[in-house]
């Protein structure tokens, strides 16, 4: 994995064109030192060549020079003489050229035994002559000087056919080394046209893979652009760039349909764009565009455009500063129009205010229900019982009768108008939710019932209980409500059984369209053991001010099971109830997790 | 039922409602305890008298809560926050009965809270217990600053 | 309706006294006003036929013993609250006539007469007072409480603190937290 990781193809194409340099370079340096070879083989060649021509030279050029002598001999004409001089000058010429060239090659005594020999001849020709220009010729000195030259110059030519035949066979091998050198460097040549040719080749297709590759890429870019454009139609959303070093300005297509405009409808110049701001925003935005530009920081503004059919509509801009490919800082920004989620937010508001207004309505309400109603309540009370300790004397049977049940009547407002009181409360704005635990709070509600509890006898058991999510002081309403009502719906001479439990949630339920499942709520069943009640009414119960016929001497409002089922709707939860006559009642309560 | 010969009880009421003035009288008269009970319409009167030099300072003070001028509870703060009305128990006297009211009482400073009863027989026995819990604190040097009661 | 008896506390309170001292033959002097000597010890239910006939004009005993008394049977029950760390197993009658060598039935009478308040509503008292103490001085919880107080039940120790005071244990610990609170601002 790892050496894949090093072997990306930036490498390997640099490593291969390193190698085929390398390669090329060495094929060339191969190809010269051959081309060398192959000079030297020819050179050698002809200067072999040149050597026999010029030994041939010199053969002739001595028989000439003898033939000339024996002419002049014969018929001692001195015309033969002329090109003496001459002749000789060729013979050394040949000589010295022949020195030359064999001074390359080997055996430098062959050619020194050879100069002897042409001494030795010209010395004999120098005598020839002495003895023939002479008064006297002698004609046996002339005999043996001439038989003499004979000699010489046979062994001259045998001299000369010595070397002609040194260099014939070292022709040959130069010939060898020449066809030699001819066939490697054609395979030279050839590997190494070869071998541009591929690497030309390789090249060509990759400058034709990456020219493809980045047409696919550009084609790509072009539609990712035309998506763009279509996205920036579809959501009202439009892009623009400053380019900070040209001071040019782009906008995006749909900045100008924003602006209720076709593309490009005006020259992309921040003054163009300007004039479309309302008057009371411009000064800002002005302002705040400048300072950003200078300041190089980046903005968020809200202001109003207007139209040129006079709709006002909302824009939000976004903008920050980055580089471009080619270095130069930009500012890139988004716009778009929240005219809709703008005006939407002027609603809420507007209805915030009205929901504001009407929770202080309900306030005053509430301590008018309260306070105001019951002073009067109170004070008719306080004066029933006040002729009640004497006045009531006076009265008469069905007078007393009648006392007592304005007492009554009184007393049953009393307890619905504090009834009422505590629903409110559970309607009202302050709802602070904390992470509270259950079994505090029934230490509570065990502590306020804790009279009623020892009156009656009661027993109650509370089990493990959770930790929830809730409203304090509603939570604790909830309980006290629930386990009041056990405690006063009880049966007669049974002391009261009251049990609190957290339960699992094992199989689903749906309550209300809505799934119930244990990692989602809790589930907590609050039973008795009292006088219960039928089934058919479990709904009915939790009805404000209903309450199920039974007997006159349970009394109560009808409130408490209400407030027991604002309070679980305040929290997202549900409250079901099961009842079974004389048997006891049942409440499971579904809280939020 | 104290007996005679120990002093008077002084007690003092601060209630606008002249009903619940004239209530509060007759009852502490049908209790049999010896009283000086002195009333006073709002709250402004009660702090003037009380501030005043000479007072001889109450052994329980009912104040009603709502009174114009001066509330119950602005009466209840200024008296707490004077050392000299350490010594006086503050029965605070309402109509209301909710339970945070009635906290905020007590942490501003009451002894009592009585809400007022609709029956005058209760008004009776409420007064009673008030008075008598009173004396038991006193005479048996319980801690007043844990002296609570609500009725 | 109140009677106001004025009297000539000199010449009628003497007559009196001198009449209900004769009348169960005690020895006695008069001394200043308010002071009368025993000459000799009386048994206590000669005394208390001389509380009943004196009282029947208004008049008290000031008994030093009995308010001596009293203060001890006050004393022996906030012992019996405070200094033993769990109230004792037998009866509350019984430990207090054993404490103080007198019947119960007499300590009962005498308390209720002087205090206007029963013993068992003293000894509640005091035990809530502890309570008290130890809820906010020593931070037990309730159970701790009802434990050391010798309550069957932390709901017990509730409801008897409720019906003391009015408020629960709890709103009580609350009230005085932020009370405390309030003055450690200051």
């Amino acid at each position: 994995m790892k050496l894949k990781d090093y072997l990306t193809p930036t490498l390997v194409y640099r490593t291969a064109l390193g190698v085929s340099f390398v390669l090329v370079v060495s094929v060339a340096l191969v190809f010269h030192i051959q081309m060398n070879s192959l000079n030297n083989s020819v050179g050698l060649i002809s200067d072999s060549n040149k050597k026999q021509f010029e030994l041939e030279k010199l053969i002739s050029s001595i028989t000439l020079k003898e033939n000339s002598l024996r002419n002049y001999i014969i018929t001692k004409d001195t015309t033969y003489l002329k090109s003496d001089s001459l002749v000789e000058q060729n013979i050394y010429k040949s000589l010295s050229e022949i020195k030359d060239l064999v001074q390359k090659t080997a055996d430098p005594s062959d050619i020194a035994g050879l100069e002897n020999l042409i001494k030795q001849r010209f010395q004999l020709f120098e005598d020839t002559f002495k003895i023939s220009n002479s008064e006297n010729v002698d004609m046996n000195l002339l005999k043996s000087k001439l038989m003499e030259s004979s000699q010489v110059t046979a062994a001259i030519r045998k001299q000369i056919y010595t070397i002609r035949d040194k260099e014939v066979s070292a022709l040959k091998i130069h010939n060898i080394n020449h066809r030699y050198d001819v066939e490697t460097s054609t395979i030279t040549a050839f590997s190494l046209t070869i071998i541009v040719l591929v690497v030309l080749l390789f090249s060509l297709n990759k400058v034709n893979y990456d020219f493809r590759k980045l047409k696919k890429l550009n084609k790509e870019l072009n539609f990712a652009n035309q998506i763009s454009d279509n996205a920036e139609k579809v959501a009202g959303i439009s892009h623009w760039k400053i380019n900070m070093v040209t001071g040019k300005y782009f906008f995006s297509d749909n900045f100008y349909r924003i602006f209720g405009l076709e593309p490009h409808a005006f020259e992309e110049k921040v003054e163009n764009f300007i004039a479309f701001i309302h008057p009371e925003d411009v000064g800002e935005c002005v302002k705040a565009h400048e300072e950003s530009l200078k300041s190089k920081t980046p903005t968020s503004l809200t202001y109003r455009i207007v139209r040129h059919d006079g709709e006002i509509r909302y824009i939000n801009s976004i903008g920050d500063f980055t580089h471009n490919s080619n270095g130069e800082l930009v500012k890139i920004g988004v716009s778009y129009d929240i005219t809709e989620q703008q005006n939407s937010k002027f609603i809420l508001e507007e209805k915030n205010k009205n929901l504001i207004a009407i929770n202080a309505e309900l306030e005053s309400f509430n301590q008018i229900v309260s306070h105001d109603l019951q002073e009067p309540l109170r004070k008719i009370q306080m004066f029933i019982s006040r002729l009640e300790g004497g006045e009531i004397d006076n009265v008469s049977e069905t007078g007393k009768d009648y006392f007592s049940k304005i007492k009554m009547s009184a007393n049953r407002m009393q307890n619905l108008m504090m009834d009422l009181v505590d629903y409110s409360r559970t309607i009202k704005e302050n709802k602070v939710f904390g992470i509270i635990d259950l079994k505090t709070i029934l230490d509570n509600v065990l502590q306020e019932l804790a009279i009623n509890i020892e009156e009656t006898n009661a027993k109650v058991i509370v089990g493990k209980l959770p930790e929830v999510n809730a409203i304090p002081f509603q939570i604790q309403q909830l309980f006290v409500n629930l386990l009041a009502n056990s405690l006063k719906y009880t049966k007669e001479g049974i002391s009261p059984i009251i049990k609190v439990n957290a339960r699992k949630i094992t199989s689903e339920e749906i309550i209300n369209d809505t799934i119930i499942t244990e990692n989602k709520y809790h589930k907590i069943v609050v039973s008795d053991n009292g006088i219960g009640f039928k089934q058919e009414f479990s709904e009915k119960i939790f009805a404000l001010f209903k309450r199920l016929e039974t007997e006159a001497s349970y009394t109560g409002t009808g409130l408490g099971l209400a407030i027991c089922k604002k309070v679980v709707e305040n929290h997202n939860g549900f409250i079901k109830a099961k009842g079974v006559p004389n048997k006891g009642a049942t409440f499971t309560i579904y809280l939020p997790k | 039922m104290i007996s005679k010969d120990q002093s008077p009880l002084n007690i003092m009421l601060a209630d606008d409602d002249e009903d619940d003035r004239n209530f509060f009288n007759d009852a502490m008269k049908e209790l049999k305890i010896k009283n000086n009970l002195t009333v006073f319409k709002d709250g402004k009167d009660l702090m003037d008298y009380l501030n005043a030099p000479d007072t001889v300072l109450p052994h329980i003070l009912f104040l009603d809560l709502n009174m114009p001028c001066k509330t119950g509870n602005e009466c209840l703060k200024e008296i707490r926050s004077n050392p000299k009305f350490k010594e006086i128990s503050i029965a605070i006297y309402s109509t209301s009965s909710s339970e945070k009211d009635i906290e905020e009482t007590f942490i501003d400073g009451a002894n009592i809270y009585i809400k007022k009863p609709n029956d005058f027989s209760k008004l009776k026995k409420v007064l009673k217990e008030v008075v008598n819990l009173n004396w038991q604190f006193h005479t048996s040097g319980l801690n007043k600053d844990t002296f609570f009661f609500s009725i | 309706m109140r009677l106001y008896i004025k009297y000539d506390i000199n010449q009628a309170c003497r007559v009196i006294l001198q009449e209900q001292l004769e009348k169960l033959d005690i020895n006695y002097q008069l001394l200043d006003l308010g002071e009368i000597e025993f000459k000799e010890n009386i048994s206590q239910e000669t005394y208390d036929s001389l509380q009943e006939g004196l009282s029947r004009y208004g008049i008290e005993l000031l008994d030093n013993q009995k308010s001596q008394l009293i203060q001890r049977i006050k004393d022996t029950i906030v012992e019996m609250v405070y200094e033993k760390d769990k109230l004792p197993t037998s009866t509350i009658s019984s430990y207090l006539a054993d404490k103080l060598n007198l019947s119960y039935g007499y300590i009962s009478n005498i308390f209720s007469e002087n205090t206007f308040t029963s013993i068992e509503n003293y000894i509640i008292m005091q035990k809530i007072e502890r309570a008290k103490k130890l809820i906010i001085e020593d931070g037990l919880t309730l159970t701790e409480v009802s434990y050391k107080l010798n309550y069957s039940s932390v709901a017990h120790l509730s409801g008897q603190f409720k019906k003391t005071t009015g408020l629960t244990p709890s709103m009580f610990k609350r009230i005085v937290d932020k009370r405390r609170g309030i003055t450690s601002e200051k």
